[in-house]
């Protein structure tokens, strides 16, 4: 009986009603009446609840196994299922040359390893050059960024699901953790990594997309994401400058957003991180209207955008594959990718569509993100 | 607004489930008395049952850091 299973439902639904049932029977004939009384209105109450959150769960398999509930990534599994590399990536792509390609020294490598556990996460607003928006963002520095004043350090921004904000990534990823162990063990380079608020609107559901705005004013943001904030980020702190050092990363909403700004600003971005994402617009109550016509809604379906000529892009698509929704969607998209991107796909036999597995995704997207930097 | 009334509080959430408690013990323990007191009747498992979501809710708010201010859970419920 798992944590999303109908019999679990069922199980506590058909409690409740016995309990309810019981007290209302019992209701004067305990032995200890008040505290009888006082204990079936309180299990009444925290099974209603209960219910209510089973509920919650089943609609969107969230959590699927009972360690992950604690947080326990036990039993993920994790595989790489495809690790598609193109052999003419260079070669195909105009924006990339070869003074572009990254590389650390063996003495930077040294000095991120020693000083991993020495990174700090600052909260920054980011004012955004052509939107005119504020929003707050966190920032992610390497414990090597202090070590040395003129080496650049490619740059991850990573975007939250919905809801979310600007600190998920940190507070429900783990995220400093995460990148530090992964430094310090010498799995992928010093990174700097910007985790911008995605929604210009508070409480409303930008999708990262620009709205139109004869229904949706003041919401820009694709705009604000794929060109205030590299712009910002590049001005004020030491990170690569080419679109290869740059890749947008996201989880469920999130990797909607990275899939889509990847492929609307291909020379932005060199590839995209996509966890548990989807690859069309959803828009509904919690978005409001974004768009007015289907041209619109076509340019921001990555599902379609994929299939149009493009600069090369590397692709990191996850999902875990008790969520059948996840998976079918991952597999819809992973067709469309061209042979001239990059692509390897990750799944998880379990982990649902939740922190517990985006922690496992993310951590093999960063690996990903260090071999694609080295090729 | 104060720290202490955002959706990740975690002062709010032990002042809303030990309320929620407190609440319901009120309700058993004075459900036989008349007058004003048959109010609790009504209103005691309502509203500790609403407190004790409200705790439970920011429980899990506190896991998942989902939402930090009170107009992102209303714009999400909308």
């Amino acid at each position: 009986m798992t944590p999303n299973s109908l019999s679990l439902q069922i199980v506590i639904l058909a409690a409740t009603a016995g309990l309810i049932a019981l007290s209302i029977v019992r209701w004067n004939r305990f032995r200890h009446r008040r505290i009888g009384r006082f204990g079936a209105l309180l299990a009444v109450q925290v099974l209603l609840i209960a219910s209510g959150v089973v509920a919650i769960n089943r609609s969107g398999d969230y959590y699927t196994t009972w360690p992950g509930i604690v947080g326990s990534t036990a039993g993920l599994n994790p595989q790489v299922i495809v690790d598609r590399q193109t052999a003419a990536r260079r070669s195909v792509d105009p924006v990339r040359s070869a003074a572009d390609t990254w590389q650390t020294t063996p003495a930077e490598r040294a000095v991120d390893e020693s000083d991993a556990h020495r990174s700090k996460v600052e909260a920054v607003t980011i004012r955004g050059a052509s939107t005119g928006y504020s929003l707050p963002a966190e920032v992610y520095l390497p414990g090597s960024y202090q070590a040395n004043d003129t080496r650049r350090f490619p740059l991850l921004q990573l975007q939250p699901g919905y809801p979310g904000n600007e600190r998920s990534w940190t507070a429900y990823l783990n995220l400093q953790s995460a990148l530090d162990t992964m430094i310090a063990d010498g799995a992928m380079p010093a990174v700097v990594a910007v985790m911008p608020q995605q929604n210009p609107i508070r409480g409303r559901d930008s999708e990262c997309v620009n709205a139109d705005p004869k229904v949706h004013p003041g919401s820009l943001a694709d705009t604000y994401l794929s060109h205030d904030v590299p712009q910002y980020i590049r001005s004020h702190l030491r990170v690569g400058r080419t679109r290869q050092d740059l890749i947008v990363g996201g989880y469920s909403t999130g990797g909607y957003c990275a899939a889509n700004l990847a492929l609307r600003h291909p020379t932005v971005y060199g590839g995209a991180m996509v966890l548990s994402g989807y690859f069309r617009t959803i828009v509904d109550d919690t978005t409001g209207p974004l768009f007015t016509d289907q041209s619109e809604v076509d340019a921001n379906a990555p599902i379609m955008t994929i299939r149009r000529r493009h600069p090369s892009l590397a692709f990191f698509l996850s999902a875990s594959r008790d969520n059948r929704e996840d998976l079918q969607q991952l597999a819809r998209f992973q067709q469309q990718v061209p042979p001239t991107d990059q692509l390897e796909v990750l799944t998880t036999a379990t982990g649902g569509h939740s922190s517990v597995a985006w922690k496992v995704h993310s951590r093999a997207g960063f690996a990903w993100f260090a071999k694609i930097l080295a090729r | 607004m104060t720290q202490f009334l955002q959706p990740s509080s975690v002062g709010l959430m032990c002042v809303a489930i030990v309320a929620a408690v407190a609440l319901t013990g009120v309700t058993a323990f004075a459900w036989d008395r008349r007058g004003g007191w048959l109010l609790l009747r009504a209103a005691g498992p309502l509203l500790s049952c609403a407190l004790l979501t409200l705790g439970a809710f920011i429980g899990i708010n506190l896991i998942t850091s989902l939402f930090q201010t009170w107009p992102e859970v209303w714009g999400y419920l909308r």
